[in-house]
């Protein structure tokens, strides 16, 4: 008895969207400023998401679909939802699509975008535990409740959409017909006819009003294939250049299919689409560090941040609570290492440590960079700590870097153990491949060490997923690296061109043929390839530039001054 | 008067020097003999289109024979030597000969280059934009040069040819083809 008055408690105070929509009060409307001496009331969280309501973020996306209702807030936050989807940031399209129901619930297009929000955040997708209550009531009494009580939200919003068809307009109608065809809800549909009934759905939407956006982009998405998929963003972009979902999924699109390049204009449309929304100005590193163009990307990624930040403090979100956050932390610190800002490097860490993120293999090659050895060691004692190889790869790395070749020798052995009892992990096998070849090379056995590099860099070069994320020269510097500790000219300078041929924002491929060039009397080259490394690290410190400069310097002192190469414009 | 004396034999100079360096020939590329090092761009045409591929790479795996064109702008007398040079292929499929053009610029813009190259009618011709006007730094490119064509073969350099904006004339573009089958010579 005691759980039936709890759960109509409960069913009271979830029940404010069941309710005549006059007598309801609109979240957000109320901008009376209470008495000071007045408790102020916790806003009351929405029934279906259990989020407070979406503040408005209404110039964060400048799309718009207009639909049928006559409240403007309604037809504010469902565009502040539909933005926010296009961007995958799922909670927040949830949320604002029911504060948009807040205003109008009989919108039934904000209830499809609730409903679709609600799928791709994975909440709301299983009925309430009302056990008990099924018990007392037994199934009939049970199947008398309302839909709301007895249905997940997920089903419960279509639902909702699909009772208010007859409020819809035409075009609405088709879309939400489409949706209940997929899902097995509209008559007369078999189980394996759900998607081709669905997609004619939205052919007849298409082709009664071909501009119609919406139309468009859940046309593609009912395609079979990635290809036909893309031709559909392709046309939605005819209607309007910036559709921040097709431009968003043709990034991914050309990623995935290996043509980083096509898709960059589509990640300058997704940023123009999106202003205020992070995931944005974040994409656009998807393909700029497979085709080695940094620079101003590393800018977007940290206008991500910085919009990502503020977001958080404005909705009151927890960083945990937004699984974009972390992958976005991870790529703007990649990115800041890499082009050598280690200052705004710094920051982010301190930031990230905040949050409990841990980016240790990034941060161990700044500090490596920055010649920071307690802080390289206390790394390692990290990852020492949970993956012994791991910690032997790094120790390896850092050994070598300091010229303690024997030390080095000893964390290999280590590292080969493992290799042997983890036969099939690729990613040890090429670390022990690195370190091996490297430690060679300066241990005097540089024709061995030299054939191991390569064979690694040939296993590799051609690999699109080692590529992604700025991975594409890292192998061919340490190839280029030990070549030059081991007075090779000619091996040296084909790692380094290889390094800025995979990566040519390589600032180790530039200053190792510039110390190479520079040995050789190569006067001309020697300055091309300074300006060009200048040119890499504009906005790195110069103390950093100056650092790694006279490293490849006194690497090159290995090379004897007569030394003659075939390659390019040299004697 | 001394201003006006001193001005008039400034412009003398200036305009009779003018004339005598575009008479100088251009240099400018890897020279003959030598090897020309890997480099990668982004592809604008053919299957690699969209991907940053390095030709070389592909050409000196096999000790395969190549044109390779680096141009500062588009034309159609540049569409014309492509299209000669891929001409020249034609008879001598089974060496592995190819050609490619890339083009030097801060603003890469490979739709529009597409347009170009199939305005100008190229079959098997990648084209495709380096993203740096220097181009590549090994290949020592002359900031003067709008076109420099190399032929290599057996991953070295057998002939080069530079010119500025306005010489790859007909005749120029003909010196350049009749020296391709030199690339096939055993």
């Amino acid at each position: 008895m005691t759980r039936l008055f709890g759960f109509l408690i409960v069913l009271f105070g979830c029940n404010t969207l069941m309710a005549d929509p006059d007598e309801r009060t609109p979240a957000n409307s109320v901008s009376v400023a209470p008495s000071p001496r007045v408790v102020i009331p916790p806003t009351p969280k929405l029934p279906l998401t259990n989020l407070l309501p979406a503040k408005p973020m209404f110039e964060a996306c400048r799309y718009h679909y207009p639909v049928s209702t006559t409240s403007s807030e309604c037809q504010a936050f469902l565009d502040q939802s539909l933005g926010m989807y296009y961007s995958y940031v799922w909670m927040e399209a949830a949320r604002a699509a029911e504060t948009a129901l807040s205003y109008d619930p009989e919108c039934a297009y904000a209830w499809l975008a609730l409903h679709r929000a609600l799928e791709k955040w994975g909440r709301g997708t299983s009925a309430p535990q009302i056990t008990g209550l099924g018990a007392l009531l037994g199934a009939t009494g049970f199947s008398t409740l309302p839909d709301r009580i007895t249905k997940s939200p997920l089903d419960y919003s279509l639902e909702m959409a699909h009772k208010l068809l007859p409020r819809a307009n035409h075009r609405e109608q088709l879309l939400i017909q489409s949706r209940l065809q997929e899902r097995g809800m509209w008559p007369g549909v078999p189980p394996d006819q759900r998607r081709k009934k669905a997609a004619e759905s939205l052919d007849e939407l298409l082709m009664l009003y071909e501009e119609d956006e919406e139309g468009w982009f859940w046309r593609a998405q009912l395609a079979d294939t990635g290809n036909a998929k893309a031709v559909y963003y392709k046309a939605l972009l005819r209607v309007n250049p910036i559709h921040p979902g097709a431009n968003h999924e043709l990034v991914h699109y050309f990623e995935n299919i290996r043509r980083p390049a096509l898709g960059w204009s589509h990640a300058q449309g997704y940023m123009d689409s999106s202003p205020g929304i992070p995931h944005a100005f974040h994409m656009q590193a998807h393909l700029a560090m497979r085709i080695g163009k940094w620079g101003p990307t590393t800018d977007w990624s940290a206008k991500a941040i910085d919009l990502e930040t503020a977001y958080h403090a404005y909705q009151g979100v927890k960083p945990s609570e937004d699984h974009q956050f972390n992958h976005h932390m991870e790529t703007l610190t990649r990115s800041l290492i890499h082009d050598g800002r280690f200052a705004e490097a710094h920051e982010l860490k301190t930031k990230a440590l905040s949050y409990q993120y841990n980016f240790r293999p990034e941060w161990f090659r700044m500090a490596l960079a920055e010649k920071d050895w307690p802080e390289c060691q206390r790394i390692i004692d990290q990852f020492r700590r949970s993956d012994k190889s791991t910690g032997a790869y790094y120790a390896a790395i850092l050994c070598l870097e300091n010229g303690e070749t024997q030390q080095a020798g000893r964390e290999i052995d280590t590292l080969r153990q493992a290799a042997q009892s983890r036969k099939s992990d690729r990613n040890l096998e090429r670390r022990l491949l690195e370190v091996q070849g490297w430690y060679l090379c300066q241990d005097g056995a540089s024709t061995e060490g030299l054939r191991l590099l390569k064979k690694l860099v040939d296993g590799t070069k051609n690999d699109y997923q080692h590529h992604a994320w700025g991975n594409g020269a890292v192998y061919m510097e340490t190839w280029g690296i030990a070549a030059l500790e081991a007075g090779d000219a000619l091996v040296a300078e084909e790692a380094f061109q290889e390094a800025l041929a995979h990566d040519t924002g390589s600032v180790r491929g530039a200053l190792g043929l510039w110390a190479l060039c520079d040995r050789l009397g190569r006067g001309d080259e020697a300055n091309r390839y300074l300006k060009l490394a200048n040119r890499i690290w504009a906005k790195a410190g110069t103390k950093d530039f100056e650092s790694i400069k006279a490293d490849m310097a006194r690497r090159a002192t290995k090379i004897s001054h007569g030394t003659t190469t075939t390659v390019g414009g040299s004697n | 008067m001394g201003v006006i004396t001193r001005l008039l034999s400034t412009v003398v100079i200036v305009t009779g020097v003018i004339p005598a360096l575009a008479d100088e020939p251009c240099v400018s590329g890897v020279p003959v003999g030598k090897r020309p090092g890997p480099y990668s761009f982004l592809v604008a045409t053919g299957p690699q289109r969209g991907q940053l591929t390095c030709y070389i790479c592909e050409q000196h795996e096999n000790n395969l024979p190549a044109a390779v064109v680096f141009a500062r702008s588009t034309s159609d007398q540049l569409g014309k030597l492509l299209s000669k040079l891929e001409a020249v292929g034609v008879a001598h499929k089974s060496t592995g000969y190819k050609v490619w053009m890339t083009q030097l610029t801060d603003d890469a813009d490979l739709d529009s280059l597409a347009k170009w190259a199939q305005k100008q009618g190229l079959k098997t011709v990648p084209v495709g934009v380096f993203g740096d006007t220097d181009g590549p730094p090994s290949y020592k490119l002359n900031k003067d040069a709008d076109v420099t064509i190399m032929l290599f073969t057996k991953q070295k350099v057998i002939a080069n040819f530079a010119f500025r904006t306005g010489q790859l004339t007909d005749g120029a573009i003909e010196e350049v083809v009749k020296t391709a089958p030199r690339l096939f010579q055993k």
